[in-house]
């Protein structure tokens, strides 16, 4: 199931060789390990660029989006089962 | 596959396989090897865009109905589409086949045409090159991500040959067997030819690519014109149109916006907002591309799917949004809306470059002025930050809903 939810969250990641990985995402105190980071991609809205990261964690899917001039981390989307 | 000699062009068609479906089940690993479909919206009246490799087995495809697909398919899981992800996928995949030759033309948001001319000796290495780009593309953007591709002497054969095997297929049509290959397939499977054409070449007896080279290239240019030459060519599998780099892509014929209703109607000043609001996006994407509109168009399709449609020719050519709604709203008088509207367009033809407009000052200065601050705006803080107030509970953008896509792309480097 598919839900929307623009949520501000906090995100652990990795910086390797310019490429940013996210490893762990807290979402209302509760913490999610990242199994697996399945699309990354970037948009833009403005002049403002958003790195987009479709992940997994427990079966379900996020999508999570960090915006680069706030440097803000969130959670757009839930999609579980 | 065997080796070949030297040939003179060589170009690749690449056609991403159920691509909307494929980046959605990349993103959500729990729907892969599933039948999903994506939808335009979570809306009532929307369309199937994309249907996945496994719905298209239940005869799902783009364009079915959602209550036609749940019943062809009970278990099919819906999608609402998220445009700013396929561009950006887009974007990726464009990028690896640049890295390959500059000579890429962006054929639509999942296809692209490559020209190895010169770059790889043969068939066989253009092959090796085929292959290496969908391994690029599994690694860089996704397991998930599949293309089919076809290579030919030209774009005709080459489209064609991608369409033979899918997902996954690479097909290499060698100099002299086109005519072999071509055969396979039936009329309408060919780029360029559509039901319309068909029929009129059923007028012919021409229902086959075979009967088509019976016909002399005189009566086809008779019956249709410059088109009949493409035609007499691609009965024979010849094309010589040349690979159109996306760095030099020439200006659109017409710009437009279009939208069904969620709720059928004969409301003028609703049918009005919502042509101000496409004639708000016309002119932006007008002035974003420096052109100017010479015609603006209005079309309403109506429940019984009969159509209403008129356009008219602007006396000073104009990219400015009041301009164009100006024009807009005498078209729209122009049509007897006797039945209820289930689909609104507008379009914007005739254009030219904008060489530089006079500002004439009072109220056409004015619009001029607002117009570009709205752009500025716009393009700083996002699209649609500010547009006009009798818009704001419109409900939708206005941008286009039919993934009308940029062919012109800014590729970072």
């Amino acid at each position: 199931m598919q839900t929307k939810v623009n949520e501000p969250i906090e995100v652990l990641a990795k910086f390797k060789n310019g490429v940013l990985t996210p490893l762990v995402l807290k979402i209302t105190n509760r913490v999610y390990r990242i199994d697996s980071v399945d699309l990354r991609y970037d948009t833009t809205s403005g002049e403002v660029k958003f790195l987009s990261y479709s992940v997994s964690s427990q079966g379900n899917s996020y999508k999570i989006a960090l915006n680069t001039k706030t440097m803000e981390w969130r959670l757009e989307e839930v999609w579980s089962g | 596959m065997a080796a070949g000699g030297s040939v003179e062009r060589i170009i690749l068609h690449i056609d991403m396989n159920s691509y909307f479906a494929s980046v959605e089940q990349q993103a959500r690993p729990a729907l892969r090897g599933k039948p999903i479909a994506v939808t335009g919206s979570d809306k009532k009246r929307t369309i199937i865009v994309a249907a996945s490799v496994e719905a298209k087995k239940f005869a799902v495809k783009t364009g079915t109905q959602i209550y036609e697909a749940k019943k062809l398919c009970p278990e099919i899981t819906m999608v609402v589409a998220d445009c700013g992800r396929y561009e950006a996928i887009t974007r990726q995949f464009l990028k690896i086949f640049i890295s390959k030759t500059p000579l890429v033309e962006i054929f639509s948001i999942d296809e692209a045409f490559l020209d190895l001319s010169g770059q790889t000796k043969n068939l066989e290495e253009a092959g090796k090159l085929a292959r290496e780009i969908k391994a690029e593309i599994k690694s860089k953007i996704g397991v998930n991500i599949r293309c089919s591709i076809g290579i030919a002497q030209n774009k005709f054969m080459a489209k064609l040959a991608s369409e033979a095997h899918k997902p996954d297929g690479l097909t290499v049509v060698f100099p002299g067997r086109e005519i072999e290959f071509l055969d396979q397939f039936g009329l309408t499977d060919a780029c360029g030819i559509g039901r319309g054409i068909s029929r009129r070449l059923a007028l012919l007896g021409v229902n086959s690519f075979s009967d088509l080279r019976k016909i002399k290239q005189t009566a086809l240019t008779l019956a249709f014109n410059s088109y009949g030459l493409r035609l007499y060519n691609m009965a024979r599998g010849q094309d010589l149109d040349p690979v159109r780099p996306y760095f030099l892509c020439s200006k659109p014929k017409s710009i437009s916006r279009s939208k069904t209703l969620q709720f059928d109607t004969y409301d003028i000043s609703n049918i009005s907002k919502i042509i101000l609001s496409f004639c708000e996006n016309i002119g932006a994407e007008l002035r974003f591309k420096k052109l100017l509109a010479g015609s603006i168009g209005v079309y309403l399709r109506y429940k019984d799917f009969s159509w209403g449609t008129q356009g008219k020719t602007i006396k000073n050519q104009t990219s400015a949004t009041a301009g164009i709604y100006s024009c807009a709203k005498r078209v729209l008088s122009q049509i007897e809306v006797k039945k209820p509207v289930r689909k609104i367009g507008v379009w914007a033809g005739g254009l030219s470059a904008d060489r530089g407009q006079l500002c004439l000052g009072g109220d056409f200065g004015r619009a001029q002025t607002l117009d570009e601050v709205a752009d500025f705006l716009n393009k700083k803080y996002g699209d649609l930050v500010i547009r006009r107030s009798s818009l704001t509970n419109l409900g939708f953008s206005g941008r286009s809903p039919n993934f009308g896509f940029k062919k012109e792309y800014e590729l970072e480097s």
